[in-house]
């Protein structure tokens, strides 16, 4: 084979194998065939791959932007995954695909332009309001990403910005639109109307008992109760296993005794001055120890801490009290310094002790020793975590029993409520969307009306409500969902069919006055003819108004009607509130009134303009869309 | 083929080389210049672009402080220097809608044709196409409008383009049309309450000839 190729290896086809291997390497790399990891693909768009993780964590991301802005409204319970999921993937599917519109595009921002944004980022910023590099690159760590990932995001959203920007702002309104609009939303209606009132209605038929009995089997579901169990349940709870439990004085006593450093309500304070020597490099650090140790000689020989302090300390702000620090508790200050402050006696100074600032010496003015709590103030606590250390074990091994016991013998919870020393619980009637105190949690109500409890007849496993509270139940008693009897709910079903029936011939009664009024008959006279009155109304707006009280039903149906043509009115019918309906009569359109000031025309345009160019980038996002190659491989969301 | 001994190997492998050896150095050439080329292209393009993003940030500012101006003077040179990448189609885009304000409808169509002229961005063209269409329209030029429009739908833009077919054909008194063009429109409007607001306005504000009444 080989051999055939050398044999056959012609000049220009050498050229062209060698030029096109070099190419492939050049435009590629060698990239995309060390990568060759196996991963789920969720989406390719044109080309490039969504994977899963991608998808997961970016679902992560919006999951806690929502428990963000909800807080304690927050339920996970109430999003579909599967169903937010795909929401989360179109989201995605749309930036790659922004993305590729910015490359392919060639729309580059200018590093200029990334830096500014950057250094314009209030979390970058230090105190004094200034960019920080630390914050920037602390920032960046804290959120998993590294300054060139970031950059490159950043330098695609100002482009997409520069892109939604262009679009958007260049919006074409002519003045013709500006009057246009004015028309529009200034347009004027003259209309008239007349009201069958739906209670002239209402005993003007009799309904039969078929059609009540159609009507209650038909909505069957809206007349009966829903599906309801009772359970019986064995529950174990720590506090309620531990509050039984008696600790005996002694043993608090003891216990005191030997843990009363753990019962401390106020810490060890102490007063301290230091002098500080600062060590700025290596080179300084012996320098700066000599001098430490100068000074440390010269006030063993009698001289002033503090004024030594204030003229050698480098430490300006104690420096000028005298090196007084003030009172510091363990943990304030630098590990080493702390050690030391923590050692010495009162009064005595101590050798030079290097922190990460330089060499230090520490005298100790003041001691406040640490404030522990009495015996008759710590003894609830005491007691408590007396009771809850005995408790536990037992109830890890009642939480065994349970289990176990419950399992084997699934028929009863008689028996591991024996063993345990239980009583056997009763809980009251609840559904499948819960009841109240336990029975309200989620966990206990799926358990409850699982196909193993509820079919089944067993025993339940154990529901965990909490790491300390933990339960077994089965079912007592099951209400399957049942129609409450006919008797019980016919004059309810009553009420609802009369308002049907009467509504259907009203709305007769209101089409055959269209068709009369159509036919040329005056509205006086019609509406004479339902012991009504005819009212005209005038010139309506699209606003209520000053004189133009007209209801809003009216008012919307009077605009939603096309316009009519001189002398031919145009008719329609409109379901009022409350079930009555309105003939209503249109009769002539007048355009609003046009004002070409510039303050109008800038309001109009601006408008117009914003409307118009959101809609051109929507578009023009949609115009991309369908332009790509996008396959999704993601399980459909559950109905 | 077998070969008898080392000398002949030696032999074969130079004989190789002597006829085939310019090729392969001409090959290895021809591919480094079309990489070094290619490379240098995408350089000087990435360049252009960022270079041209600079300027386009003034363009922008002059146009939306509606400074005449500024955007005029920065508008062209970005013409002129940077025509090929997409800040250009976007400056002259922001350049026409600034002329349509001041009613220098032709210096706008003048923009928007080069736009479609120039621009390499099919989505672009089709956003330059419509408007140079609404502008035509403000000049009077009905006809030469609706040949704009008048082009197979393409997916997003249609309720855009239908709108203004609307409009067009209710300028010229054909209402029926019209209206059936709104109702083209409203029909392939996604979530956007505004323009589905003004555009049931503009269908209710036509008289159509059909029986009235059941519109509600």
């Amino acid at each position: 084979m080989l051999q055939q190729i050398r044999d056959r290896a012609q000049g220009i086809i050498v050229w062209t194998i060698v030029g096109l291997i070099i190419i492939t390497f050049a435009l590629f790399g060698l990239s995309s065939y060390l990568s060759g990891t196996s991963k789920t693909i969720v989406a390719t768009v044109n080309g490039v791959e969504i994977s899963e993780t991608q998808l997961t964590s970016e679902y992560q991301n919006t999951l806690q932007r929502l428990q963000q802005a909800l807080g304690k409204n927050y339920d996970p319970t109430l999003f579909n995954e599967q169903a937010m999921k795909a929401r989360v993937l179109d989201g995605l599917i749309q930036r790659e695909l922004l993305n590729q519109e910015l490359e392919d595009g060639k729309f580059y921002v200018a590093p200029q332009q990334v830096l500014d944004t950057i250094e314009n980022i209030p979390a970058f910023k230090d105190e004094t309001g200034k960019f920080s590099p630390e914050n920037y690159s602390r920032v960046l760590s804290l959120q998993g990403m590294n300054n060139v990932i970031f950059e490159r995001q950043l330098a695609h959203d100002i482009a997409d910005e520069h892109l939604r920007n262009g679009l958007e702002r260049s919006a074409v309104v002519t003045n013709q639109q500006i009057k246009r609009y004015q028309q529009l939303m200034g347009e004027r209606r003259k209309v008239g109307y007349f009201t069958l009132p739906l209670n002239a209605y209402l005993d003007k038929f009799s309904l039969s008992d078929e059609e009540i009995q159609n009507y209650y089997e038909q909505h069957a579901n809206e007349y009966s109760t829903p599906e309801q169990v009772s359970v019986d349940y064995v529950e174990l709870d720590l506090a309620n296993m531990a509050s039984r439990i008696d600790i005996t004085d002694e043993e608090i006593s003891n216990y005191y005794l030997q843990h009363q450093k753990n019962y401390v309500s106020e810490p060890e304070q102490r007063k301290v001055r230091h002098i500080l020597i600062q060590v700025n490099d290596g080179a300084d650090d012996s320098a700066a120890r000599a001098k430490a140790e100068q000074l440390a000689n010269q006030i063993k020989n009698g001289a002033s801490f503090a004024a030594l302090a204030k003229k050698n300390s480098d430490d300006m702000t104690s420096a000028q009290q005298g090196g007084d620090l003030g009172l510091i508790t363990r943990g304030m200050m630098d590990k080493a310094f702390d050690q030391a402050a923590f050692s010495l006696n009162r009064g005595e100074l101590s050798q030079p002790v290097r922190s990460r600032f330089g060499y230090h010496l520490i005298l100790v003015d003041e001691i406040l020793p640490a404030k522990v709590k009495s015996l008759a103030e710590a003894k609830p606590e005491i007691r408590k975590e007396l009771q809850t250390q005995q408790a536990e074990q037992q109830f890890y091994e009642d939480v065994d029993k349970l289990n176990n016991i419950s399992y084997e013998i699934p028929d009863s919870l008689t028996p591991v409520a024996d063993e345990l020393g239980l009583q056997v619980k009763h809980s009251p009637l609840f559904g499948r969307s819960g009841g109240s105190g336990l029975f309200a949690n989620p966990r206990v109500t799926s358990m409850a009306f699982s196909d193993e409890v509820l079919q089944e007849q067993r025993n339940s496993e154990l529901v965990e409500i909490s790491d300390t509270h933990m339960l077994v139940l089965r079912v007592r008693e099951h209400k399957p969902a049942a129609r409450r009897p006919l008797a019980e709910v016919k004059e309810g079903i009553i009420a609802v069919l009369k308002q049907k029936k009467a509504e259907q011939i009203a709305m007769q009664d209101a089409e055959q006055a269209v068709t009369q009024l159509k036919a040329g008959q005056t509205p006086a006279s019609i509406a004479a003819s339902y012991q009504q009155q005819w009212h005209e109304s005038g010139f309506i707006s699209r606003q209520p108004g000053d004189g133009d009280k007209l209801d809003n039903r009216l008012r919307n149906a009077a605009f939603r009607i096309p316009s009519p043509a001189p002398d031919q009115p145009a008719y329609t019918t409109v379901v009022m509130p409350g079930g009555d309906i309105a003939v209503l009569a249109l009769y002539a359109v007048e355009p609003g009134k046009v004002a070409m000031t510039p303050d109008v025309l800038a309001s109009v345009r601006q408008k117009q303009s914003a409307s118009e160019g959101q809609a051109t980038y929507a578009a023009f996002i949609t115009y991309l869309e369908s332009a790509a190659d996008i396959t999704r491989n993601l399980k459909p969301a559950e109905q | 083929m077998t070969y008898q001994n080392e000398e002949e190997q030696v032999q074969a492998l130079k004989d190789w080389v002597k006829e085939n050896g310019r090729a392969v150095i001409a090959g290895l050439v021809i591919g480094v210049a079309l990489i070094g080329g290619y490379r240098y292209w995408n350089n000087w393009q990435k360049t252009q672009s960022e270079q041209a993003s600079l300027l386009y940030v003034q363009v922008m500012t002059a146009v939306v402080s509606n400074d005449q101006k500024q955007a005029a003077t920065v508008g062209q040179q970005m013409i002129e220097n940077y025509s090929g990448t997409p800040y250009a189609a976007l400056s002259a885009m922001l350049l026409a809608g600034l002329a349509t304000q001041q009613q220098d409808y032709p210096a706008a169509v003048a923009r928007l044709q080069w736009v479609l002229d120039n621009s390499s961005d099919e989505g672009f063209q089709h956003v330059a196409r419509l408007r140079l269409a609404r502008v035509l329209v403000a000049e009077g030029k009905l006809d030469e409008a609706l040949a704009l429009l008048n082009k197979p739908e393409v997916a997003g833009f249609a309720s855009l383009n239908f709108e203004l077919r609307g409009d067009v054909l209710a300028q010229q008194n054909k209402a029926e049309a019209a209206a059936t063009a709104y109702r083209k429109a409203l029909a392939d409007l996604k979530m956007d309450a505004q323009r589905r607001k003004l555009l049931e306005m503009k269908l209710n504000s036509l008289v159509v000839k059909t029986t009235a009444g059941d519109a509600a």
